[in-house]
């Protein structure tokens, strides 16, 4: 009688493995992140290696997959990562790993972040993006931000920083800049004449940011700030911070067009123009 | 022959829409002085060479279908300028992006051409060290009226009328140095100052110079159609009173999907909206204009656009009666007649809420019937326009 509830108890768990739940890895990476102007900033990221690396931090996963977040923290200190919408909280302590299961019920843009000393973990870049989605094709991904380079070595010494002095210095997509951008396949725009194409945007910084398109307008599919822009057809759309939206376009004409950050401030790095968030769409017939 | 009956076919059809020229001239020795008496240098775009190039600059207005031509002549002595058509979506080649498409030197001219698109509430402005050469001045507000009707916000939209236009920024006059603004030319990085503006401005003005200028008159019970614009690097929250009635009806050249109401509105950067404010007070008040920081969303700058709320068809009414409309109430169709001197150029018809349901250019006077037969039962205004103003009638339509 027990051998039997013991092969039943192995056959579920064998059948659990193969057929649905993966286990997917995600680190909580420190490092110096390089910028474009060659200066570099203490910063933070969810990577799926070991390896330290501030980009778009995208992961993807299909409607109603069941997996388990194996987190292996190498930072020197503990974080609580949160994904709201999921109600999904995992404490990591330094050094540790912990697994965590999760089923992804609902398509759409979601957030992962740390809430330890919150705001200013997430500030430093644990703030990665979770699509759920059952293709990806046509579909971009831009991680937005900002860094005052100053607070970033202020929260890495443990000293406080107050947001309502913010003077960011640097604006990024995926961690990079114009014209170091134009090579991330996520956030780069190609398509076709006709494509509809996705945008998925999560800003994960502090700042509201003003993105205009040159050439075509886009339709507000999703945002997570307001419903009452769904819908909505324009050429510049306010991504407040935290706030994750879905902007589609099916571009008319072929062309080379712009996408920036209207704050023309945004344009610069560290005062220099034209080294900000900016970054162009290729279009092709 | 069929290439050249095809190419006749393609001139004809061209000559149906207005073709126009617009002169800008890009100067970079502009004369701005502030609400408090100061002095700064700035760039922007003037139709004469005689005329200091204001912030902004011109207001350009087409019709839907008109073929534009802008010819823009650089007259600078310093860098290459461009014209970026913000939000008209035109090819890359108009485009005004100096590496994408072409950049106009000292003493050339350039060329942008375009079919002018949706009715709505666009921009331009010089996209050459775009940071610098914005704030310096070199923008402007461009506007696209539907064809035939300029009361009207689009074909089968809202009617109104009166119409103001407001294009919001900042000046930090740190900026305005010759050190910033005489920046080195060719592709390398260009130094711009931190940026922290003390001058918030409407359509150029700020303070003072805001509260010397006319008061806006908007009619009691009718719509006026307000256009905003922010061409600055702060966001603009403008504060409606709740007695203007004020829905958000359009934004960046697109009617929205339903008009929202809302007293108060947030404008970012590079966005456009188009407001209609319906006061059911008379009186003298004022809309609230807050300018916030991007990074921290406070308040760093507040201004005010006066207004007084005035009674309805005061003194552009066509007086005497000009016409009679019968059937009223009225079923499918209705009759004017009794028609005065004064020909009509225009009928349009709304709903009492200012949505449009009928419009039309009378071309002749002698007997005009109007084919209404999709409306169904309600009140609707109509309005006749004529040289010299309009005439409104309410109709009733019954079951
Ligand atoms: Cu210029
Ligand atoms: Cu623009």
């Amino acid at each position: 009688m027990r051998i039997v509830f013991f092969n039943l108890v192995l056959l579920f768990i064998s059948v659990c493995v193969s057929g649905q739940t993966d286990t997917v890895s995600i680190f909580i990476n420190t490092g110096q992140h390089l910028l474009v102007d060659s200066s570099t900033v203490p910063a933070k990221a969810f990577n799926s290696t070991s390896e330290f690396k501030l980009d778009g931090q995208l992961f993807r996963f299909t409607k109603g997959q069941d997996v388990i977040l194996q987190i292996t923290n190498t930072d020197t200190i503990g974080h609580t990562i949160e994904i709201s919408e999921y109600g999904f909280s995992a404490f990591i302590d330094s050094g540790k790993s912990v697994n965590t299961p999760i089923t992804f019920s609902s398509k759409g843009l979601f957030q992962m972040y740390s809430t330890t000393e919150y705001p200013n973990q997430k500030y430093l870049g644990l703030s990665g993006l979770i699509t759920v989605e059952s293709n990806w094709d046509n579909s971009f991904y831009w991680n937005i931000k900002e860094f005052q380079s100053s607070y970033n070595l202020a929260v890495q010494n443990g000293d406080t920083i107050d947001f309502a002095n913010y003077k960011p210095n640097y604006f990024l997509i995926n961690g990079k800049s114009n014209p170091d951008i134009a090579t991330d396949t996520l956030a780069k725009i190609r398509g076709k004449v006709g494509d509809t194409l996705t945008l998925h945007i999560l800003n994960s910084g502090n700042s509201v940011h003003s993105l205009h398109f040159h050439g075509y307008h886009f339709k507000i599919i999703a945002s997570s700030r307001t419903s009452d822009v769904v819908g909505w057809i324009k050429d510049t759309y306010p991504v407040y911070a935290g706030e994750r939206t879905i902007l589609q376009m099916v571009p008319d004409k072929a062309g080379e067009y712009p996408v920036h950050d209207h704050n023309l401030v945004a344009t610069t790095a560290n005062n220099y123009y034209p080294n900000g968030m900016f970054i162009t769409m290729i279009i092709t017939e | 022959m069929r290439k050249f009956l095809a190419l006749i076919f393609f001139i004809a059809a061209q000559g149906v829409f207005a073709q126009s020229t617009t002169l800008l001239i890009a100067r970079n020795i502009g004369k701005k002085v502030l609400d408090d008496g100061t002095e700064i240098r700035t760039f922007g775009y003037a139709t004469k060479l005689s005329e200091n190039p204001g912030i902004p600059g011109p207001t350009l207005i087409y019709e839907e279908g008109d073929s534009v031509k802008i010819d823009m002549w650089n007259v600078s002595q310093g860098a290459p300028h461009t014209i970026h058509l913000h939000g008209l979506d035109v090819d890359q080649q108009n485009d005004g992006v100096p590496h994408l498409s072409f950049e106009v030197e000292h003493m050339e001219h350039g060329y942008y051409r375009f079919k002018a698109p949706h009715p709505g509430t666009y921009l331009y402005h010089c996209h050459v060290v775009s940071a610098i050469h914005v704030q310096a001045g070199m923008y402007g507000m461009l506007i696209i009226k539907p064809k035939g009707n300029d009361k009207l916000t689009w074909e089968g939209g809202y009617s109104f009328s009166r119409d103001y236009n407001f294009l919001l920024s900042e000046i930090d006059t740190n900026w305005h140095t010759d050190a910033h603004l005489l920046h080195p030319i060719g592709h390398v990085k260009i130094k711009v100052p931190p940026y922290d503006p003390t001058y918030f401005l409407v359509n150029g003005s700020s303070g003072t110079q805001l509260r010397s200028e006319a008061k806006k008159v908007f009619l009691k019970n009718d719509n006026t159609f307000l256009r905003l614009a922010n061409i600055g690097y702060y966001a603009n929250r403008y504060i409606f009173s709740d007695k203007l009635n004020a829905s958000v009806v359009s934004s960046d050249g697109r009617p929205l999907p339903e008009a929202m109401v809302s007293d108060t509105l947030m404008v970012f950067p590079g966005e456009r909206y188009g407001v209609l404010v319906n006061p059911d007070n008379l009186g003298d008040d004022s809309v609230k204009i807050e300018y916030l920081n991007l990074n921290t969303l406070s308040v760093k700058g507040t201004e005010y656009m006066h207004y007084e709320v005035v009674e309805e068809l005061s003194a552009n009414t066509v007086s005497p009666e000009s016409f009679k409309v019968f059937p009223n109430p009225f079923t499918s169709s209705l009759r004017l007649t009794n028609l005065s001197k004064e020909s009509i150029k225009n009928i349009a018809i709304s709903t009492t809420s200012g949505q449009s349901v009928y419009s039309r250019v009378i071309e002749s006077n002698s007997s005009i019937v109007l084919q209404v037969e999709h409306l169904g039962p309600g009140s609707y205004i109509l309005k006749a326009t004529t040289e010299s103003g309009n005439e409104i009638r309410r109709l009733l339509h019954k079951f």
